[in-house]
Formats: structure tokens, sequence, C-alpha cells
């Protein structure tokens, strides 16, 4: 090949790179840059900032908005936060629920809506996951990003060797260390997600918060599904809100596993041994977390339909149902709430002291009859006052 | 002739729901609620126990196979533990306490440790948690063991003996459930299952087998209703 050839050739190969990484960095630019509009309920007392609990987050992207609903009245006080891993959107959205939507008549609700949201802007190498994930309702599509279990490399940089887990000392798989939800109780000087869980605890201890709630999804190929895991502080009130939506509220059956005191960095163990708050995690079954499903897209991330993991559900390899009507993201979001809204009102029964007393949550039936879309509002037509951004 | 016939035909009918009958009292410690019916017999024992659920008299007439103290309802106070370190006693405990009845949840209850005090039956949940066990630092074979030998204690000490699963499929998963069902359930004067537990009749099959009375409800929560 002549000289001028190779240069035709050279700068045909250079324009297409040029070309390939200008369209992936718009695209990754978009996605680590969108906001998401909050509408916040008109009940709302105060939005904070983690921050305003520990300065180790401040100036990071994990420095979210701390949405407190306190009714004045004394009474318990309950945390619950979506968002913690970032491809199990159903956390977020019912979180979205609460503090767009929710009224506290006693005691005190404190919503986080992204818990980690630096993983918010990551994504799953070689997985094809979607950047975003959208909802219609009746005043347009309300967007958020598609993330990943682990903070962004762009926050945390370098994972360790051997993530070796503070205080307890118990070692993980290196990026465990950018996965909020093994670095509880977290770490004052450590990395960003550990940072995090440290302002969180100041967080709980500040707000004397006496149980928190972490939502979470689950492939159904993994043995804790559709499940409460639990503090030992939180048995009594898991094992009846348990009962209780299983036997009046939920087609299928919800669990309850005690969280094992021997493996450490999970929310519902940590937060337990090192607050006064009993700590609560909830699971709901997600399809598309599942290794054998087919195409990777938004349609089945909010379906939840795949006829691979239907196929599987046939041969007895799941552990949890499916059919052809799969897990759709209404049925996820609304087991979450129920949860949390039953779990508060059975402490209030087990414990009088911690009454919390809520109005204008949804109840299961009426976000699996008419949707979610009338839950979430429009951030266009809001008063400014009550629109932030996760 | 055909007046004779008709009357042989009357006589031997009447012969064989006589023997219906009987063979029905025989089996009529089951408490089944739910469950699916495979004899005229286990239907009639079912509706006599159902019977017996909501009438003092009528329980006393079901006292009969498998223990003679259990006239279909769970006597407390409770004893409960889980073997397979799983939930199921904690809402078994839950459910005896929102009922008002006494009970004691303890998970890793011994024959060494057991003191009877006045509780009149030991609960004994089954199914196992991997996740339960490996907290407590035990496994299934040493759950088998200690619940084995709690329960040879507490039936010396006269407590009526509960076998249940309450937890569902989810429970019966792996090798480790089926081991703490296999060792437990032929020491029970009594087994309670929620129907999920009972879904390839299971349980009901093995109670009617070997004469062991047997509740079944929907859910754990129901079970309220056969405790006292």
């Amino acid at each position: 090949m002549d000289k001028k050839k190779l240069n035709a050739v050279k700068a045909i190969s250079l324009a297409v790179v040029v070309f390939a990484m200008s369209v992936a960095g718009c695209l990754f630019y978009e996605h680590r840059n969108y906001k998401e509009p909050v509408v916040v309920s008109e009940y709302i007392t105060e939005v904070k900032k983690l921050s305003d609990y520990s300065d180790v987050i401040k100036g990071t992207v994990n420095d979210c908005n701390v949405y407190i609903f306190d009714s004045g009245i004394e009474g318990g006080c309950m945390l619950i936060w979506g968002g913690t891993h970032a491809e199990e959107p159903a956390g977020v959205m019912a979180a979205n629920i609460f503090t767009e939507n929710l009224k506290v008549t006693q005691g005190k609700v404190i919503i986080i809506d992204r818990e980690n949201t630096s993983a918010s802007t990551n994504t799953r190498v070689g997985e094809a996951y979607p950047r975003f994930f959208t909802y219609e309702t009746d005043w347009g599509t309300k967007v958020w990003r598609y993330g990943d279990r682990h903070a962004n490399q762009l926050d945390s940089w370098p994972d360790p060797e051997v993530y070796i887990h503070y205080p307890s000392g118990q070692t993980l798989a290196n990026v465990d260390i950018r996965n909020t939800n093994r670095n509880w109780p977290g770490k004052a000087d450590g990395l960003l997600t550990e940072r995090t869980n440290y302002a969180i605890m100041q967080l709980i201890d500040a707000e004397g918060v006496d149980m928190t709630l972490d939502f979470h999804e689950a492939e159904l190929e993994y043995t804790v599904e559709n499940t409460i895991v639990v503090h030992e502080k939180g048995n009594e009130v898991a094992a009846m809100t348990s009962m209780l939506l299983t036997s009046q509220t939920f087609d299928v059956a919800i669990g309850m596993e005690f969280s094992p005191v021997a493996l450490h960095g999970l929310s519902h163990r940590e937060i337990g041994d090192y607050s006064d708050a009993a700590s609560y995690l909830v699971e709901v079954a997600e399809p598309m977390l599942d290794r054998i499903r087919g195409i990777t897209d938004e349609e089945l991330l909010m379906s939840g339909k795949d006829i691979f993991v239907i196929k599987a559900g046939e041969h007895g390899l799941l552990y949890a149902p499916i059919d052809e009507e799969g897990w759709p993201i209404e049925k996820r979001v609304a087991r979450h709430v129920a949860t949390a809204t039953t779990l508060m009102e059975v402490n209030n029964t087990v414990h009088p002291d911690q009454t919390i007393l809520i109005e204008n949550i949804p109840t299961y039936d009426e976000m699996m009859e008419e949707g979610l879309g009338s839950y979430f509002h429009n951030p266009d037509t809001a008063p400014a006052e009550r629109v932030y951004y996760d | 002739m055909s007046n004779t016939k008709k009357l042989t035909a009357l006589l031997l009918a009447a012969l064989m729901l006589t023997l219906t009958a009987c063979g029905g009292s025989s089996s009529s410690g089951q408490s089944t609620t739910e469950a699916e019916q495979t004899t005229e017999e286990e239907s009639a024992a079912e509706e006599e126990t159902e019977e017996a659920a909501e009438s003092e008299d009528a329980s006393e007439e079901t006292a009969s196979a498998g223990s003679a103290e259990f006239n279909g309802k769970l006597q407390g106070p409770f004893i409960m533990t889980t073997c397979g370190q799983s939930t199921g006693s904690v809402m078994m405990h839950m459910v005896a306490t929102q009922a008002g009845i006494d009970s004691v949840d303890d998970h890793t209850l011994t024959s060494d440790t057991f003191s009877a005090g006045d509780a009149k039956t030991l609960v004994v949940t089954t199914g196992t948690s991997g996740k339960g066990m490996g907290a407590a630092g035990t496994d299934v074979n040493a759950e088998i063991d200690r619940c084995v030998a709690l329960i040879e204690t507490a039936r010396e000490a006269g407590l009526t003996i509960v076998c249940a699963h309450v937890e569902g499929m989810s429970r019966r998963t792996d090798s480790s459930d089926q081991a703490s069902i296999d060792a437990i359930m032929p020491l029970a004067d009594v087994i309670v299952v929620v129907e999920e537990s009972d879904s390839d009749g299971l349980f009901s099959d093995y109670a009617a087998a070997n004469n062991i009375p047997i509740i079944i409800t929907e859910d754990a929560l129901g079970l309220g209703e056969y405790m006292e």
C-alpha cells in the first residue's frame, strides 16, 4: 500500500474512532449529568443534605437530599431509602412515592431517594443495561437514571486489591468497596461509599431513628427473595409484617430472614449493631437481574417478563414464582410501599412509644389497580419551591 | 324376588355406611381444615374436626388417635424452637402472643437447658435457613440432634410435640429443608402446616398414613384460631 492510501486509511480510522468516542461521550455525559426531578409532598417539613449531618460527604456526588416529614408530635422515627443498588428501580420509585405524597400526623419519617447516587451514573460493563428507565404519567414521562450495584469508578478510585471491611476486618471482593450495602456502618476517612454510610449513621443518631428500611430487588435465582431481612431487634415486627402481608395483601408471600450475625457490611446487620435503630431490608423479584434473561432492555426492566426466566420457573429452578404476567414494576413498587407502611403499623403496636401515623400513601390495591402515574407529580407545573433534584 | 333384592341392597348400603362411619371415627384426630381429601374416611374425619374447632363438646369427641390430649387445638403455654434456624418459630410465637397465650421462642434451646415450667406444648418448626444456621454457627445435622434430644425431654415432661412448617415452599427447596422435616415429623403428636407448605401433600399424606392429627391453615396468621 502506498503512503497516500495508508494515510487515507489512517484518517478514516481516526474519524471513525473520534465519531464513536463522541457519541459514547455524549451518552455518558447525559447519563452522568441527568438530574431526576422530585416534586416533594406539600406536607414535607424540611429538606436537608446528607452533609448537614457529616462533612465527610460534602462536595461529593453522594451528598444526597434528605427529605424530612416531622409531625411535631412525639412518636417514632423511621428512615427509608431507595437506590442502594441503582439497578433495582423499585427501590427509588417506592421512595419517590413517599417523598412526593407523604403526610405524617404523628412521629417522623425521613426519606432518601438515592442512597448511592454515584452508582446511578454507572453501568454494568458488558451487560447492555439501558441508561434510563421511565414511567408514563398523565402529565408526561418521568425519567430515572439506571445504574449499577457499585459506585462509579470516576467517584471512587482505585479499588483496593482486597476490600477489608471496617470495623469487622472481614475480607470481601475488591469491588464491594463501591457497594454501599457492603460497608455499613461506614468510615469517616474511607472511600466514597464508606463515607456515605458513615454520614447516614450520623443522621440516624442525630434524628433519633428507631427503625430503618432499605429497599432492594433480587434475581429469582437468588435464595433470599421476596423477603424481609431483619436485625434481631426487629424480629417480632418483621414476623407480624410478613404474616399480615402474606395473609391479607400480597398474592405472592413475603418471607422473613434473620440477619446473619457474622456477615458484615450489610445495612440489616450493622445499623442494628451500631445504632439504636432496628434495621430492615426488603427484597422483591426483578427478572432483569437473572443471569438467564433474554433481551436486556427497559421493557424487561419494567414489565418483569422474560421467556427464559419463565421457562426456568417451569422447571422449578427459581426461588420465586413467575408466569406470563411477569413481575411488573407496579407490583414491585407496591410491595415495597406496603411493606414500609405495614412495618410502621406493626411497630406501632409492638412499640407504642414509637408510634408513627401517616396519610396520603396509596395502598397496595390502589397501586395495582390504578398504576403509579398519579402518585408522581409534574415538575414543570409544580411550585418551584417543591421541586428538588436527586 | 325384586323386593328381596332391594332389601338386600339397602342392608348392604347401611352396612357400608356403618363401616365408613367407624373408619372415620378411627381417624378423627385429623384436624385438617384445608387439606385435600383422598378418602371418604378422611373427609368424615375432617368434618368432625372442623366442628371440633368450634365446639368444646365436639372437640372432646375428636380426641383420639395420635395424641390422647389433642382436642383440635394447640394448648398453650408454648415453647417454640426452630430446627434449622429459620423464622417459622418467631412467626408462631407472634401468633400465640397476639392471641394472648404465653409463649417462649428460643432458637438454641437444648434438652439440657429445657425447663417445662407450665408449658403444655413444644412447637418445633422445620425448614431451614442457610443464613440463620450460618449466623448461629450450626448446621442441619447439629440442629436435628439438638431438636430430637429436646423433643425426648419435652415428651418425658408431658408436653405435646408439634412439628410445624409455616413458611411455605421457600423452606422446602433443598436437602437441609427436607432433612429437618424428615427428622421431626415422625416425632410429632400434631403436625401444623400452611397450605403452601403442603402443596404437594407431603404433610397431609404422612399424617393420614400415620394417623397423626394435622392442622392446615391458609397462612400462618390463621393459626391463632387453633391456639388456646
